[in-house]
């Protein structure tokens, strides 16, 4: 071996530590970079030559940087994000419920309590007006807590539209990038290099849009990944990003993918993260309290207006109703259930507007979806009156008019046309319930036929109504109110434990990723401290060579 | 396997978010004295705290309504202590007439204080409570009774309404009282009962009822006739008044007495249903104080360890 060989060995020495320095001093550079993954060089000793039957080394060859890489917990952590994001997402608008259906004294309980109270005070002094107008007024003040409950619940699923809406821009941004980065990993990769910065940047993506979508991953080769739904709506196909598009519909934010021509629906299961938790309060967990507290409603209104029809009032009339009533816009006949798809198919004609029944939702709750979601000016819902479910149809503003023609055919059960009019619902009837007795003289407290001023019985047969379990649910006003906050209640108290359990899970996966590729100070410097001495060794080794090649040359003088 | 910096604060930080979120519970609970703030804070006990709340606020309901009836029936035991003293008056009026010695002009007087009596019976029987007639019935806001301008003693039928000295214009409905749900307690009396023996009001006197205000003046007219027959069917009619009044007077007395033993239950069984609900909403303060150091405690030692890890560093070795 030459010394200018040994020269040139050691000129590898000195490069491939400076190369080693530099990648550690890049390493140190990212310690706080999201996602990113430590880099190592990877090394290895020069071939060996042959000189006079000695295999000597050539010193070292710098072959790559290669990042640290553990697709099990990547892996893991796109799938905990997800749920992460799920739970996260549930928090606030649960918060939110848990305030609308509180258990303060100022609550609907309250309300409901206060007005039959107010009957049980009337009961004391059944000739009294101060009385008298208290149940007026009190019975004013439930209606109010009652829509303002309902329109609070309303305003719970705005929020959660205005959400969902704001996500959209950024999604469709990191789509792109991530079909960038493909395009990107793809062509370092077809000319040998490696790609390890746009793939650490890839996975964050991916981890982020977990979060906001669920979205899931799979290979499709030269080092590029496809994203999906997790119901198989493709997001991200190669190079190229599919368009995340959000439109309203019948008042709520419904999602697409648009794919050229074809335009694919996501729905609600279509979804995972945080999509698919605010999703899940919009579409089904507050439905299903609206419903409740509708059919609360509907039940106190119902039962109070037939005890005090019976009652009279001061001026001996009989026969009133406390509330105005909306019974003129029910269906005629009782259903059994509201899941069973057992209405055939074809439209409804909603005040001029053609909704579409298919065997997917032919079922009264699933027609009550189609008619809210078809903007007809009219709102929908499914109540119980004791035993059968009615659909209920109210007008949007007070007062509207609603007319109803049913184009179904083939199924076992049928609006039937009962009615005076011809007509299945009578477009009479306005939306806000309100006290309809305006006068303390008409409050109907006495039971027997004359109406004395002193007599106090149908007051003490509406006050216990209160008491009363005689429903389908076996539950007082009260108590059925309190189920509801309860369900309320449960649901945020799941929620608060899965976050909680979702976010440990995650720290935990995230810190064991860290300790896999993440990057630790006092390793780095170590090996700084390593990388330095074997630099400054290797350029010894040079200077010695050096020293011995002119010592060489020094021999002839 | 290596720890690193980003897990030594990663660690940290959801240590202290998870102790300055518990501190926060804690703090407030402490605050506020309840620990059942948010229907989360425990669903189990919604339904009974909802519950128990309503039957307090119906106790104290049914508690303003007992010591009403409580204050009234004292004014109607008055009252049927002077309609008493009118009888033992009247009495007295008719014993004294029934000696031979007294002339015609003492008897005229004495005809005229029954007369007297008779019209402070009407007054007794007309008496209202804050513009309510108390023994009308029902009908509490007409006068319980009006004399009769057609009456005449001789014509006097106790089967014929319309030959009674007084016309009754209330009902026959009883005032009562609620004590307890379902629980009614009769506090009022019917003037057709009380004054007219006449409990069903079909406008015929029941067997055993005395009709008090034609007695009074059908003894009147015994007194100024000088009918001593009729002022000794007087004086037995008086006699049986009297025990139909006492009667009626006991059985109200009785009523009074549910009406305040109830009115006690109802407000131990309020004090009770307060101290159920507090077990459910209100926080163990001691308990809460002492958590609250606890977990105080404890966020100062995860401050402490987060300043010392800040403090070392590998850097200030080389």
């Amino acid at each position: 071996m030459s010394l200018t060989t040994a020269l040139n060995s050691g000129l590898k020495g000195i490069l491939a530590h400076q190369r080693q320095v530099e990648v550690t001093g890049n390493n140190i550079a990212n310690v706080n970079t999201p996602g990113y993954s430590r880099q190592t060089l990877t090394i290895s000793p020069s071939a060996t030559v042959n000189i006079d039957g000695l295999l000597l080394g050539q010193g070292v060859d710098v072959e790559s940087v290669n990042r640290e890489y553990d697709k099990f917990v990547s892996g893991q952590l796109v799938g905990q994000n997800s749920t992460l994001g799920q739970e996260s997402a549930k928090s606030a608008p649960l918060a939110e419920l848990e305030r609308v259906l509180g258990i303060g004294e100022d609550s609907l309980a309250g309300q409901i309590e206060s007005f039959f109270g107010a009957w049980h005070d009337l009961s004391g002094n059944p000739s009294g007006s101060v009385e008298r107008g208290q149940v007026i007024y009190k019975g004013e003040n439930l209606l109010e807590s009652f829509s303002q409950v309902k329109s609070d619940m309303v305003r719970v699923g705005q929020n959660i539209n205005d959400k969902l809406n704001a996500e959209v821009g950024s999604i469709n941004l990191k789509l792109q990038e991530v079909a960038d980065l493909n395009a990107a990993i793809k062509e370092k990769e077809t000319l040998g290099h490696v790609a390890n910065t746009e793939k650490d940047r890839r996975d964050l993506l991916v981890k982020e849009l977990s979060g906001i979508l669920g979205v899931q991953t799979f290979n499709t080769g030269s080092g590029q990944i496809g994203l999906h739904l997790p119901g198989g709506i493709p997001l991200v196909q190669g190079d190229r990003a599919l368009d995340f598009e959000a439109f309203y519909q019948g008042g709520d934010l419904q999602f697409e993918v648009r794919a050229g021509d074809v335009e694919l629906s996501a729905k609600r299961t279509n979804f995972g993260g945080k999509f698919r938790g605010l999703l899940d309060m919009r579409d089904d967990f507050i439905p299903g309290l609206q419903q409740e507290i509708q059919q609360l409603e509907h039940r106190v209104v119902t039962e109070v207006n037939a005890q005090h029809a019976a009652g009279y009032g001061l001026d001996g009339e009989t026969g009133r109703t406390f509330f105005s009533q909306t019974t003129g816009l029910q269906s005629e006949t009782g259903f059994a259930n509201t899941t069973d798809h057992n209405f055939g198919t074809g439209t409804i004609d909603v005040n001029g507007t053609s909704v579409n029944i298919d065997a997917t939702n032919n079922s009264l709750s699933g027609i009550r979806g189609a008619i809210n979601n078809a903007d007809t000016g009219v709102v929908a819902a499914v109540v119980n009156n004791g035993g059968a479910y009615h659909l209920n149809l109210t007008p949007e503003t007070p007062g509207g008019a609603v007319n109803f023609t049913s184009n179904l055919s083939g199924g076992s059960w049928t609006f039937s046309n009962q009615d005076a009019d011809a007509e299945l619902f009578d477009a009479v009837g306005s939306e806000d319930i309100h006290v309809q007795i305006s006068d303390p003289r008409q409050v109907a407290a006495a039971g027997a036929t004359a109406g004395e001023p002193g007599d106090n019985e149908n007051a003490l047969a509406v006050y216990a109504l209160a008491d009363s379990r005689d429903n389908p649910d076996g539950q007082t006003y009260v108590e059925n109110y309190g189920r509801i906050a309860a369900t309320v209640g449960t649901e945020a108290k799941r929620n608060t434990m899965a976050r909680q359990g979702a976010s440990d899970t995650m720290n935990q996966l995230e810190n064991l990723r860290e300790s896999i590729v993440g990057v630790s100070i006092e390793q780095e410097m170590m090996n700084l401290t390593r990388f330095q001495k074997g630099f400054e060794a290797s350029s010894r080794y040079v200077q010695t060579i050096d020293e011995m090649m002119g010592t060489i040359i020094g021999m002839k003088r | 396997m290596k720890a690193t910096l980003g897990m030594n604060y990663r660690m940290l930080s959801a240590n202290l978010e998870d102790m300055s979120s518990r501190l926060y519970e804690l703090r407030q609970e402490a605050a506020s004295g309840k620990k059942l703030n948010r229907p989360s804070d425990d669903p189990a006990a919604i339904r009974p705290v909802l519950n128990y709340r309503a039957r307090i606020q119906s106790s104290e309901r049914y508690l303003n309504h007992i010591n009403t009836a409580g204050g009234e029936m004292q004014v109607l035991d008055s009252n049927l202590d002077q309609i008493e003293n009118v009888l033992v008056a009247a009495k007295e009026t008719a014993i004294a007439a029934r000696n031979g010695a007294v002339n015609d002009s003492d008897r005229q007087t004495y005809a005229d204080r029954i007369s007297q009596l008779f019209d402070e019976m009407l007054q007794a029987a007309n008496t209202q409570i804050n513009g309510k007639s108390v023994f009308a019935g029902y009908r509490e806001d007409t006068r319980a009774f009006v004399k009769n301008p057609a009456y005449d003693p001789v014509a006097y039928d106790t089967a014929d309404v319309s030959t009674w000295a007084v016309q009754y214009q209330g009902d026959a409905n009883a005032k009562s009282v609620e004590i307890a749900p379902e629980k009614r307690v009769q506090t009022g009396l019917t003037g057709n009962e009380l004054f007219l023996g006449d409990a069903d009001n079909d406008g015929s006197v029941d067997a055993g009822g005395t009709d008090l205000f034609s007695a009074l003046k059908n003894l009147e007219h015994a007194i100024r006739s000088n009918d001593g027959a009729g002022i000794d069917t007087g004086l037995e009619q008086l006699e049986q008044g009297a025990d139909q009044v006492r009667r009626l007077r006991g059985r109200m007395g009785n009523n009074a007495w549910r009406i305040e033993r109830a009115g006690e239950q109802m407000s131990e069984a309020s004090i009770e249903f307060k101290e159920i609900i507090s077990g459910y909403e209100d926080a163990d303060v001691l308990k809460v104080f002492s958590r609250l150091a606890q977990h105080e405690t404890a966020f100062k030692a995860a401050l402490n360890v987060t300043t010392r890890i800040s403090k070392l560093s590998i850097l200030d070795y080389m």
